[in-house]
């Protein structure tokens, strides 16, 4: 073959124009959710038994999330063998389940729980002052307040104070919080479900990595030491993402490991504003060719808009923390957003759905 | 959280990480089930030197330093007294875990967390060394390769009178929180 000087400078151009496209794609990384518009969905939970030990029950999370602008919780039913089911509601978070009891006679337990519902893309213009409505004492206190495994003293305080010291509005307080979070923090991919969220441990240890449990409950736990309203808002993804952002949706309509939990503060005259600095350090680990740098273009579009905008590809269960499963044998649960049941007085592992066993499936409806 | 300030009387040896000397109030008794539903009380080992070990399976180092107080029991069966706590999981996760990682030691089921908060438990994992009369002596908030430890020098610093040294090396696993 004759080597063209022409043909090989003209192929040397097209070479570089080939090896210049990732980054020139990489350079129009677009994520920006802006609501246009209700989707509506349906999920299904399907729970089995396989080896009934005796009495068994189920509690399993439904959507009870009702904001206007982005997330509306519909109908759910449920078909089941159980002796009694019936829909129940924490108390504290207003977090809402399906509870299933079936009696040691029951040889093949199963439930099958549909949920409806709709959420749109939602976005909070943080540059401009807004006009939301005050928060009530009573949130305030809530979402101000410790749980379990978030508590807003000691190491948390003090490194909450490092961290905002200096900023003199919320804005800029809750802003502060978001980087930091974002620039510490590390997604751990082996890290079992969507991790713990002992914030305290993971300050104290200094390792800071995790998933969105950890990594939200973090900005959760920083934000109130700020005397910041903040809560974690336990959900799943249920389509995948619209921008283009594999690590942002879910693959496919089997759902079963697909639980993402997101966060919100309260801002003064902005109301609840969302933050999923969790998803940021997802962006860097997973989005091809993975383990991008923070200055990508495509971590740089994600992290600018999840501070105040968050795609609605996603359903939101409920804020509760440290959930008492009425009739449980066993201890109340940091969290609720997977599905939880007692086989005889064992708790069963819920982060282990292929022995517990459930499956969820989601299907986008039309409207 | 556990105090830690060292009052420098006897020296351990060499071992892997970093064991601090126990400067704290005793530490409330227990009774726990294992995973077969027996219940342990720690005061049934008093004579003997006790290793209470807190872990959870999702901690990615816990894994080899279960290993590695398997083979210290191995070495050690009727010397020192070894319970491992599993904090805040399903029995059947733990059951699970067991079933690939067998231990000849019990395996405690702390499900509410009650005594890894009355122990001042933070991190994922820790440990604590009492002496035969069930007083804590040496503590570690990390994971220790506990079979390289002289185990002869550690047991000899148990049963003195005198308090017990704490002992940092350079050779330090990183102190780490979790991974499964």
């Amino acid at each position: 073959m004759r080597i063209n000087r022409r043909n090989l400078i003209e192929g040397g151009a097209a070479l570089g124009v080939m090896a210049s496209l990732p980054r020139l794609a990489h350079a129009q990384a677009t994520f920006a959710p802006r609501p246009a518009g209700w989707r509506n969905f349906q999920i299904v939970t399907r729970l089995e038994i396989a080896k009934p030990a005796g009495k068994v029950q189920a509690w399993v999370p439904v959507p009870a999330v009702n904001e206007s602008d982005w997330f509306r919780s519909g109908e759910s039913t449920w078909a089941t063998n159980a002796k009694t089911a019936s829909l129940k509601t924490d108390a504290k978070y207003a977090a809402e389940f399906v509870h299933a009891e079936w009696d040691a006679s029951e040889k093949a337990p199963v439930i099958e729980v549909t949920s409806r519902f709709s959420a749109q893309d939602r976005a909070v213009d943080v540059t401009r002052p807004g006009r939301a409505a005050p928060l009530s004492e009573a949130d305030r206190k809530l979402y101000t307040g410790a749980t379990e495994l978030i508590p807003i003293g000691g190491l948390v305080k003090q490194q909450s104070d490092r961290i905002v010291a200096g900023a003199v509005t919320d804005l800029q307080k809750a802003r502060r919080i978001y980087n930091w979070v974002v620039e510490n923090s590390a997604r751990n991919p082996s890290t079992r479900g969507c991790g713990i969220g002992d914030v305290a441990a993971m300050l104290k240890s200094g390792d800071l990595s995790g998933k969105c449990a950890d990594l939200n409950a973090l900005y959760v736990g920083l934000a109130r030491a700020a005397g910041l309203p903040a809560r974690d808002v336990y959900g799943l993804r249920v389509a995948p993402s619209r921008f283009g952002y594999r690590s942002l949706g879910a693959g496919s309509n089997n759902v079963t490991k697909a639980q993402h939990c997101r966060a919100e503060v309260y801002l003064t005259g902005l109301g609840w504003v969302p933050v999923d600095p969790a998803d940021v350090r997802k962006v860097m680990l997973e989005e091809p060719p993975a383990n991008l740098s923070l200055d990508d273009a495509k971590v740089v579009a994600a992290r600018r808009a999840l501070f105040g905008s968050w795609e609605g590809n996603w359903l939101a269960y409920n804020f509760a923390h440290d959930v008492m499963l009425p009739g449980a044998t066993g201890e109340p649960i940091a969290f609720l957003m997977y599905p939880q049941a007692e086989n005889g007085t064992e708790r069963l592992d819920a982060l282990d759905p292929e022995n517990f066993r459930y499956t969820i499936t989601s299907q986008e409806l039309s409207s | 959280m556990p105090h830690g300030a060292a009052v420098p009387e006897v020296a351990l040896g060499e071992p892997t990480a970093e064991l601090r000397a126990w400067s704290g109030q005793p530490l409330p008794g227990f009774v726990l089930p294992d995973l077969t539903g027996v219940r342990h009380a720690l005061i049934d080992g008093v004579g003997r030197p006790v290793l209470v070990h807190f872990f959870a399976t999702w901690c990615e180092p816990c894994r080899p330093e279960l290993q590695s107080l398997e083979r210290l029991a191995a070495r050690a069966p009727d010397r020192l007294r070894i319970l491992a706590i599993s904090v805040a999981e399903p029995d059947g996760r733990v059951r699970r875990f067991f079933e690939q990682l067998p231990v000849s030691f019990p395996v405690l089921l702390d499900r509410d967390r009650a005594v890894a908060k009355g122990w001042g438990v933070d991190i994922i994992p820790t440990s604590f060394l009492l002496d035969a009369t069930l007083n804590p002596r040496l503590f570690v908030e990390r994971d220790l390769e506990w079979d390289r430890l002289d185990l002869t020098r550690i047991l000899e610093a148990l049963s003195a009178r005198a308090p017990v040294r704490g002992v940092t090396t350079g050779d330090a696993a990183s102190m780490r929180r979790k991974t499964p």
